[in-house]
């Protein structure tokens, strides 16, 4: 199952890439980056269908903001969850996001264990869906 | 001429003259002016621009007076009136001297009055061609009016001196506000500052925690292996290094929370104004909070004994804050005060000192007043001063960030509210806000 994780600060992928070290390892999931809007909805481009299930992104970056990546993702592929990762926890950022269609909502600093929890439910969902 | 003439004349006199006063002085209708008056009449009123030189003069003169006398009851108490016939009978002269009294809506003004009004016999008529009033000054002894002068040059000293005093108490008021001002300012300043690091700050904090975090794990992942190897002394000697890297690391977490926990306090200073007021019950948010920061301190490493002692108007009921914000100050006042006291029990000799925190609540004149007393060590004048400056503490080491009291400084007046110190060394502090009841603090 593959994940894109979208941030504009490049050692969030080492973070993560140790993070979920034996996921990746194991083949369970897989990882890619982007470190701007622009560069995320390029590469989800790439293929057709998109071969991301599950997109991560930070929402204060220069350029194309999470808030903005989140529209654009939702009205070009709207199968793929989007959920944001953000320093700014506050109520307009959420809102704002779970309006447009935000999965879920994580604040930095991030609790890997409950984005463990929420890439292990959304692999166990895909599974049963599959099966 | 007759004694029955005489007799005449003299009562047609007397009435043309009491006719003219009493137009005058507005007890007659104008319009009785032209008949006792010759048409050139010449006068002069008290003041200097009463100068009269014909019957429509006059005439505008006395409507003058009758406009200013609207609103105002108009006495004139007439006495002492002599008369005296000159020419052969054919011109009189009338003395008089009198006492005007206005009563206006917010005084009343009073003055004496003196008028010679002089009386000509033209073909038989007795008509009035000049007349002259006036004031005297309220000086005796004083021809040339220089007391007088220097009477009312002294009054106008005194009211000058009244005056600048007013003005140097307006001038010290406002210098006072303005220092006030711009300590706010100078906070305001420096907490948005503080909260523009802090953002800056945030996000390499959280790569040196989440860092030093995964490299724990895998340190201890690493020793798992190791202890998977046949045990020599190198592998002693690698199990050892890691326990030292794994000690290392975990500081290196440690310190970094301690890092991230100030960048959150200082974040709560851009947080300014955010939020909703919400009608709070005052005093449920203040037992519940200081129970809440008891426990707290109860639970920590240094717990002490402390005595709560509440006293709560209950008449404050329902009042809008912004609850978040107001559980924060009664904490932070809270912490303190425990603060305060722990220090005051490592140094009581004899364990006689019971820690005492009193909390009052009060209703008055539509002002709230919330206090918050401990009974420990007290405060200096010189930290007094500082205590509301950001990152000023007086705690050691890694206790405090310095920046509980200037949040809670920031968080009153986002209240439209004041909060102060009184404090006696080795007695008490008492921290003191002052609310308005129906805070119309605007949201943003």
């Amino acid at each position: 199952m593959k994940f894109l994780i979208v941030d504009d600060e490049k050692d969030v992928e080492m973070l993560f890439r140790q993070k979920f070290r034996k996921e990746i390892k194991s083949g369970e999931i897989e990882m890619v980056f982007a470190f701007s809007g622009q560069e995320a909805l390029e590469l989800l481009a790439k293929d057709k269908p998109p071969e991301v299930m599950y997109v991560f992104s930070d929402i204060n970056m220069p350029g194309m903001t999470g808030l903005e990546l989140l529209d654009q993702v939702k009205s070009r592929f709207p199968t793929i969850n989007v959920s944001m990762i953000s320093a700014y926890g506050d109520t307009e950022n959420y809102n704002r996001a779970k309006e447009s269609g935000a999965k879920e909502f994580f604040t930095k600093p991030i609790d890997f264990d409950s984005l463990k929890e929420e890439i292990v439910g959304m692999m166990k969902l895909s599974k049963s869906s599959n099966d | 001429m007759t004694a029955h003439g005489d007799i005449q004349i003299d009562s047609d006199l007397d009435k043309v003259y009491d006719t003219f006063m009493k137009v005058i002085l507005m007890e007659l209708d104008i319009d009785s002016l032209k008949e006792v008056v010759v048409p050139d009449i010449n006068g002069f009123g008290t003041t200097i621009d009463e100068r009269i030189n014909s019957e429509a003069e006059c005439r505008l003169l006395i409507e003058r007076q009758i406009k200013e006398s609207e609103n105002a009851t108009f006495h004139f108490d007439r006495h002492h009136l002599r008369k005296r016939l000159l020419a052969g009978g054919l011109a009189a002269v009338f003395i008089e001297e009198g006492e005007v009294k206005l009563e206006l809506p917010d005084g009343t003004i009073q003055f004496p009055i003196r008028i010679s009004t002089m009386l000509d016999k033209i073909d038989g008529q007795w008509k009035v061609v000049h007349w002259h009033g006036s004031t005297p000054v309220m000086s005796e002894d004083d021809t040339w009016h220089i007391n007088d002068w220097k009477k009312k040059s002294q009054e106008l000293e005194t009211k000058v001196a009244e005056k600048t005093a007013e003005l140097a108490a307006s001038v010290e008021e406002l210098k006072a506000t303005q220092t006030q001002l711009v300590v706010q300012e100078k906070l305001a300043a420096l907490g948005q500052l503080a909260a523009g690091i802090a953002h800056e700050i945030k996000n390499p904090m959280n790569f040196v925690n989440n860092f030093s975090e995964l490299s724990l794990e895998y340190v201890d992942e690493i020793l798992e292996f190791v202890n998977e190897l046949p045990q020599n002394e190198t592998t002693d000697e690698i199990k050892a290094l890691l326990a030292d890297v794994s000690e290392n690391l975990k500081k290196i977490h440690q310190h970094g929370t301690r890092a991230d926990s100030i960048v959150k306090s200082m974040l709560m200073h851009s947080r300014g104004g955010s939020g909703v007021l919400e009608p709070t019950d005052l005093n449920e948010l203040i037992r519940e909070y200081v129970n809440l920061a008891f426990h707290g301190m109860r639970a920590s490493k240094n717990p002490i004994n402390v005595k709560i002692n509440y006293d709560l108007d209950e008449s404050i009921g329902s009042v809008p804050v912004f609850p978040e914000d107001f559980s924060r100050v009664v904490l932070n006042l809270c912490k303190n005060a425990f603060d305060a006291m722990r220090d005051k029990t490592g140094v009581s000799e004899n364990g006689t000192y019971l820690p005492a925190l009193t909390v009052i609540s009060k209703n008055k004149n539509g002002r709230l007043k919330i206090v918050v007393e401990d009974n420990g060590p007290g405060i200096t004048d010189d930290i007094r001063k500082r205590l509301f400056d950001p990152f000023f503490t007086t705690k050691k080491g890694t206790e405090g960030t310095g920046l509980g009291l200037s949040i809670t400084h920031d968080i009153i007046t986002n209240h439209k509210g004041q909060i102060s110190i009184e404090s006696e060394l080795d007695t008490y502090t008492r921290f003191i806000i002052d609310l308005p009841s129906t805070n119309q603090t605007e949201t943003t």
